[in-house]
């Protein structure tokens, strides 16, 4: 089974707490591994 | 089973966030223990340049980070030839990466792979995801 | 390994289009969109570098080519596709390469 998980990944350098971008990233990561296909958009 | 993931980067570092962005999400990508590869082509060769001094510019200087990727199981690191020579740089002008292989007596080893641009298309080519800054 | 690359910025402002080109193996397939719709655009040198990548094959998203009013100005041999079409090209293909 096919699983399109498309990403957006935030480029503004204004992230409010560090553990925010910590989970943001990891998540990113996490569907790297786990999804068939990765998508990702960006600025 | 560990997915081959490499992380490519294209862009100089200061101007953009871009380079800064691509390292942390590197040493968070170690967490997860898969094949880890990073590549640096175009501008992104001048990321690993030595000598960086940022006092000026009042931004941090992340360059010292390159050099922990080795204390996180990123050892291969590709450099593509043709950006370097097409920037008037070589090896000499980057960073000295170095990794310690417990396989071997921790003996140091050299992380930094010098590619030309198809031995990289072919690097690419076999990852199974591929993060692009 | 089939890839599916992206590119999302004008040939003309980014070296995206160009680091893309120079990667990209026979058998793959680069997907031009948001601003790199203009490398689709005939009369260009990158249109020119489109003509002469062998076993590359190249497409363009149609929506976004309308949006910058280039729809009728896409070089011969380059598909256009729309969003579907865009969903069925990173089915087809063993991983995406975005580049930014």
């Amino acid at each position: 089974m096919d699983e399109d998980e498309a990403r957006r990944q935030g480029k503004d350098a204004n992230n409010i707490a560090e553990g925010f971008r910590i989970s943001g990233l990891g998540q990113l990561i996490e569907a790297g591994v786990e999804s068939d296909r990765l998508v990702t958009f960006g600025a | 089973m560990a997915k081959r993931f490499m992380y490519m980067n294209t862009k100089a570092p200061y101007g953009t966030v871009y380079a800064l962005e691509s390292l942390e999400v590197v040493l968070i990508g170690a967490a997860f223990e898969q094949d880890v590869s990073v590549a640096f082509i175009g501008d992104g060769v001048y990321q690993l340049a030595k000598g960086q001094d940022t006092k000026g510019i009042g931004m941090k200087n992340f360059s010292p980070t390159y050099a922990a990727l080795g204390d996180y199981d990123v050892n291969k690191i590709y450099v593509e030839k043709e950006s370097l020579e097409e920037r008037g740089l070589t090896l000499d002008d980057l960073q000295h990466l170095v990794w310690e292989d417990e396989d071997e007596d921790w003996a140091e080893k050299d992380s930094i792979r010098l590619v030309s641009r198809s031995e990289l298309a072919d690097v690419i080519d076999d990852q199974d995801v591929v993060l692009s800054f | 390994m089939t890839t599916l690359h992206t590119v999302n910025k004008s040939p003309f402002s980014s070296a995206s289009f160009d680091d893309c080109l120079g990667l990209a193996k026979s058998g793959s397939t680069v997907l031009l969109f948001e601003d790199g719709v203009y490398a689709a655009t005939s009369g260009t040198e990158s249109a020119e570098a489109i003509a002469n990548a062998d076993g590359v094959t190249f497409a363009v998203l149609g929506p976004d080519a309308m949006a910058r009013g280039v729809e009728g100005k896409i070089a011969d041999g380059i598909k256009v596709v729309d969003y579907d079409g865009f969903v069925d090209l990173v089915a087809e293909h063993d991983k995406v390469h975005a580049w930014l």
